[in-house]
């Protein structure tokens, strides 16, 4: 039995800042988002967590209504780019100028210098941009012509992909990938929210309705309070008992990384906000497992998300979870 | 102070137990155990039909009456119980003033009584469990008393009676459950595993205990039994009497072609007639109660006249008069230094008045007064000895060595004048036996060593047969087993060892009784069959007494003296002589494995639960109220996975169509006492308060 978080924290006057802007958001993109609860939350413990999001699955099932919804909902600068072959490191990151009025080089800021940036079809760019991209997400600054540029307060990447079309692509190596906190697929919609869609409840309809509900500072405001949040020993030792597991495991070639236990905590501990609460539990570590560490494992038989996430519930049920 | 509040707690009122399946059950369970006890024959026949009819009955008014107030029945049961263990204590103190001490009748008569009044309240569950654990005890008291394995069907029946009442009260307990999502059915299947799964590991585990546990040792007799069932005084005191003789009893025996008449053995009687044939069958005869093997000596004769055995004073001697019933010395016995060897016969199959004993019986518990004393020391009842007779006797077996055998020799002392019906030979004994005797025992120079010498020709020179011709008219017996046929039983051999030391001199009888017989290792005690019935002989030694020789034992089965035909016949045929010495290899071996393997469990089992009882004594919070949690959920069925989080596991004890939000806040609870950062003790009291309610008892 699966334990199912109640659908909505309740924003309570005294509550954590991070529950209230998690509920907040939860609300706001449910009115887009229709039928996924549990993928949103996963999102916002994620966007709490101050880390980036991969998202896989074959176009048309929202991902970008997705990214420009969060935008919309957290106010703040967003940013599209479009993978293809020929685009540059220079195309995302911004060019030095040389402005005759003032005779000197001036910066012009590329897509990354947005609170939200969507890449789309990441794996159709060149290894040498999705390398910048990848240095700007990690050291959250990029630097042109030696001059080092921080990027904006908070800064949230949400790179999608297609993993069905394999032709002109450059899929992502392990390292790269392990950039990313959490991979999503989104999936397709059920029959009762697909006719939802059709009859105008959700969908790119209602984002032009959609009010910004949290402020960038605020979000980075929670984005600080969610690293402190508090987290028993015996819940680090569960994630370290998961991420071994991951080690040993007959059908895992390379298990998870020390980094990857570092996301695990994460955005377990944003997961733990999103449902209102101020401390960690064996239950936010599970929910977010497998989206945290099955595009971070190397399986014996090839790399395959989907199949990473069967081994990865595997794992889960495998473990012993600590005693309460 | 703790113990009077336990008390106080136990006694207080319960709910009547609501499923009549459960009282069934309980009734029949405890039906059987009293069924078992009346069955080995422990009980008289009128408090056995009165706890028959009286059990059934006191479960059914018990049923009618579980909702009424009981306090005047309570006090007439308790009353009850105290003048039945006043009975007990009564009887036992008669019985010690008759000095049969024998308390195993009263005992189980009193085990009875309380079992019929406790039957008569039994409203609740816990009085039935009550009733279950007396029935427990009683099977323990009847299978300590127990003398035939029969009793091993009752253990299987009771097994599973217990087994299906503690089942049904399982379920009744957890019916009992306050929140329970669903009817009681859905629990059955789990449970019914888990019943299986435990029946089975506890009947491996009982079976490894049993095979650990030392054999049943019939030595631990703390009571001297002694009983008589309804029987018919014979005609004349001190007379014999042998069903298997049937009509022909005390008459002439001239009727040579077979001498057996029913089951038993023609040989205890007035005379024994060697040409007589018959083969007895295996119809169990008795069962003696005994420390050791030893043959149980019937009578003995002296006259020999060539084909018959007589006795040449049949005059009897009343003896008794006071419990145990001393029995002198007669002729030829002389007081040795001995140990008491007490033996107890279980009379199965109405056979000769005789009361048997391994020599020299000293004292006698026997449910009558006086016993009859034959001159050779045989020592007949006066009545009948019908199924269901018990005796004990308490022999002094002297300590006898061969090297002692081999100093007092009869032959080089002056006999006293009262051994000489012992060295009568009759007129007519072919020379040859004589011949033969002196040219055995040539080179012997001992008495001893001759009777060695006659056995070890016996044993080379003819074999064992029960299936040898008719004796021809005229033939003397002797001669005819020597020289003739070579083939003979018991009687013809022993017969010759007697005619050939009498013709040296030696002076001997012919003893018949019977060999020990096989032993149950269940119970302990040898059973002794019809085919067991033996004759042997006897020689007097002088400082020493009568000392038996068997030398049938020497003589081989007749067709057994080709050597093995394989090698694995050799194989067997050393095992089958060592056996002795191989079986107990074997169980030393088997004992030594299964006391390490039961050791090392023992062990271990304490060391659990020592770290067990320490772990509860220092468990936290949390953990004690999680596990009352589990506790709950494994009541439902539905114990807790290994990976299952709290949350998970109280959203699946609530899945139901109504679910108990007050188990998710416990839930909840101990995920904020587990993981949270601070302790709320309000809300540790809040969810104490919940998890009380929902098992109904107290939480410490």
């Amino acid at each position: 039995m699966q334990y199912a978080p109640p659908a909505a924290p309740t924003a309570l006057a005294g509550a954590p800042l991070g529950s209230q802007v998690a509920s907040t958001l939860f609300a706001n993109l449910s009115r887009v988002i229709r039928g996924k609860p549990t993928e949103l939350r996963l999102i916002i413990a994620t966007l709490l967590s101050g880390g980036h999001i991969l998202v896989e699955d074959v176009p048309g099932v929202g991902k970008t209504l997705l990214a420009k919804s969060l935008a919309a909902s957290i106010g703040g600068t967003f940013r599209r780019v479009q993978g293809t072959p020929d685009l540059l490191p220079a195309d995302l990151t911004g060019v030095a100028i040389y402005r005759r009025s003032t005779e000197s080089w001036h910066f012009r800021p590329g897509p990354l210098f947005a609170n939200v940036v969507i890449v789309d079809e990441i794996n159709r760019a060149t290894p040498r941009t999705q390398a910048a991209l990848l240095e700007a997400m990690e050291e959250r600054q990029v630097s042109v012509d030696g001059t080092t540029h921080p990027l904006p307060e908070p800064f949230f990447l949400i790179a999608t992909q297609n993993p069905f079309e394999h032709a002109g692509t450059f899929p992502l190596v392990e390292g790269q990938l392990d950039r990313f906190s959490a991979i999503f697929e989104m999936g397709l919609p059920d029959r009762e929210t697909e006719r939802g869609l059709l009859m105008g409840d959700g969908g790119a309809g209602q984002l032009s309705g959609l009010q910004a509900v949290a402020s960038p500072e605020n979000l980075a405001k929670a984005i600080q309070e969610v690293r402190s949040l508090h987290c028993n020993e015996s819940v680090a030792n569960y994630i370290l008992d998961i991420v071994t597991a991951t080690r040993h495991h007959p059908e895992i070639s390379l298990g998870a990384s020390p980094r990857a236990s570092l996301g695990l905590l994460a955005v377990a501990r944003g997961h733990a906000t999103t449902v209102g609460q101020r401390f960690v539990t064996p239950d936010d570590v599970k929910a977010v497992a497998g989206s945290v560490l099955s595009h971070r494992i190397i399986l014996s038989g090839g790399t395959n998300v989907t199949a990473a996430r069967s081994i990865m519930d595997d794992v889960l049920r495998s473990v012993t979870v600590p005693r309460g | 102070m703790k113990l009077t509040e336990a008390i106080r707690q136990a006694n207080l009122a319960t709910e009547p137990e609501r499923f009549i399946a459960v009282r069934v059950a309980v009734g029949i369970t405890v039906i059987v155990s009293v069924l078992a006890l009346i069955a080995q024959g422990f009980v008289r026949p009128a408090p056995a039909l009165f706890a028959i009819i009286g059990i059934p009955a006191g479960f059914l008014l018990s049923y009618r009456m579980r909702h009424a107030d009981a306090l005047k029945l309570k006090a007439v049961l308790a009353i009850a119980l105290i003048i039945s263990v006043v009975g007990f204590f009564g009887e036992l103190v008669s019985s010690f003033q008759d000095g049969l001490v024998d308390i195993q009748v009263p005992l189980a008569e009193l085990f009875l009584w309380v079992q019929v009044i406790h039957s008569l309240h039994v409203p609740a569950r816990r009085d039935l469990m009550f009733s279950l654990a007396s029935s427990a005890a009683m099977m323990a008291i009847t299978a300590a008393l127990s003398i035939s394995s029969s009793l091993g069907i009752f253990i299987g029946l009771w097994a599973v009676g217990v087994t299906v009442s503690l089942m049904l009260a399982y379920r009744s307990s957890i019916a009992d459950l306050p929140f329970l999502a669903g009817p009681v059915a859905s629990i059955t299947p789990g449970a019914t595993k888990a019943a299986a799964k435990s029946v089975t590991i506890i009947l491996l585990a009982s079976m490894l205990v049993f095979l650990a546990l030392p054999s049943a040792r019939a030595s631990r007799s703390f009571t001297f039994p002694a009983e008589l069932p309804s029987s018919t005084a014979l005609g004349s005191p001190g007379s014999l009497s042998n069903p298997s003789l049937g009509s022909r009893a005390n008459g002439s025996q001239s009727d040579a072609s077979n001498g057996a008449a029913g089951t038993g053995y023609f040989g205890f009687a007035e005379q024994l007639d060697t040409s007589a044939r018959g083969r007895p069958d295996d119809t169990l005869v008795m069962r003696v109660r005994a420390s050791a093997p030893a043959f149980w000596r019937g009578q003995t004769f002296d006259v020999w006249d060539g084909v018959t055995w007589t006795v040449s004073d049949n005059t009897s001697t009343t003896i008794g008069g006071q419990a145990p019933i001393q029995v002198p010395l007669t002729i030829g016995d002389l007081p040795q230094p001995a140990d008491d060897f007490i033996q107890t016969f279980y009379i199965e199959q109405p056979g000769p008045n005789l009361v048997f004993g391994a020599y020299r019986m000293s004292e006698v518990y026997f449910d009558a007064r006086f016993l009859f004393q034959q001159p050779d020391g045989a020592l007949r009842a006066g009545s009948d000895l019908g199924r269901g007779a018990v005796y004990t006797v308490i022999s002094q077996r002297p300590y006898v060595t061969e090297s002692l055998l081999k100093v007092s020799d009869p032959l080089r002392t002056d006999l006293p004048i009262s051994m000489d019906p012992f060295l009568q030979l009759p007129d007519g004994i072919p020379q040859r036996v004589f011949d033969l005797a002196q040219v055995i025992t040539a080179d012997s120079p001992t008495t001893y060593d001759k009777i060695q010498a006659l056995e070890t020709w016996m044993a080379k020179n003819t074999t064992y047969s029960l299936d040898i011709p008719p004796l021809p008219d005229g033939a003397d017996s002797v001669d005819e087993y020597l020289f003739e046929t070579r083939q003979g039983f018991c009687e013809q051999i022993g017969t010759s060892l007697v005619v050939m030391l009498r013709s040296l001199g030696i002076p001997s009888r012919l003893v018949v009784g019977f060999i020990p017989g096989e032993r149950n290792s269940l119970t302990g005690l040898y059973e002794v069959r019809a085919s067991d019935a033996h004759s042997w002989a006897e020689v007097y030694f002088p400082g020493v007494g009568w000392q038996g020789f068997d030398p049938t034992a020497q003589v081989p089965l007749a067709g057994e003296s080709e050597p093995p035909a394989t090698a694995g016949a050799a194989v067997v045929g050393w095992i089958r002589d060592n056996a002795s010495m191989v079986g107990r290899t074997l169980g030393i071996t088997l004992a030594l494995v299964l006391a390490l393997g039961f050791g090392g469990m023992l062990t271990m089992v304490i060391g659990r639960i020592a770290t067990e009882r320490r772990r509860k004594a220092n468990r936290s919070w949390v953990e004690r109220v999680t596990e009352t949690l589990e506790y709950v959920g494994t009541t439902r069925d539905r114990p807790r996975q290994d990976n299952e989080t709290i949350r998970e596991y109280v959203a699946a004890l609530t899945a139901g169509p109504i679910p108990d939000t007050r188990l998710r806040e416990v839930g909840e609870i101990i995920a904020r006492e587990a993981f949270g950062p601070i302790t709320d003790l309000e809300g540790r009291a809040t969810g104490e308060r919940l998890l009380e309610e929902i098992t109904g008892r107290s939480l410490n």
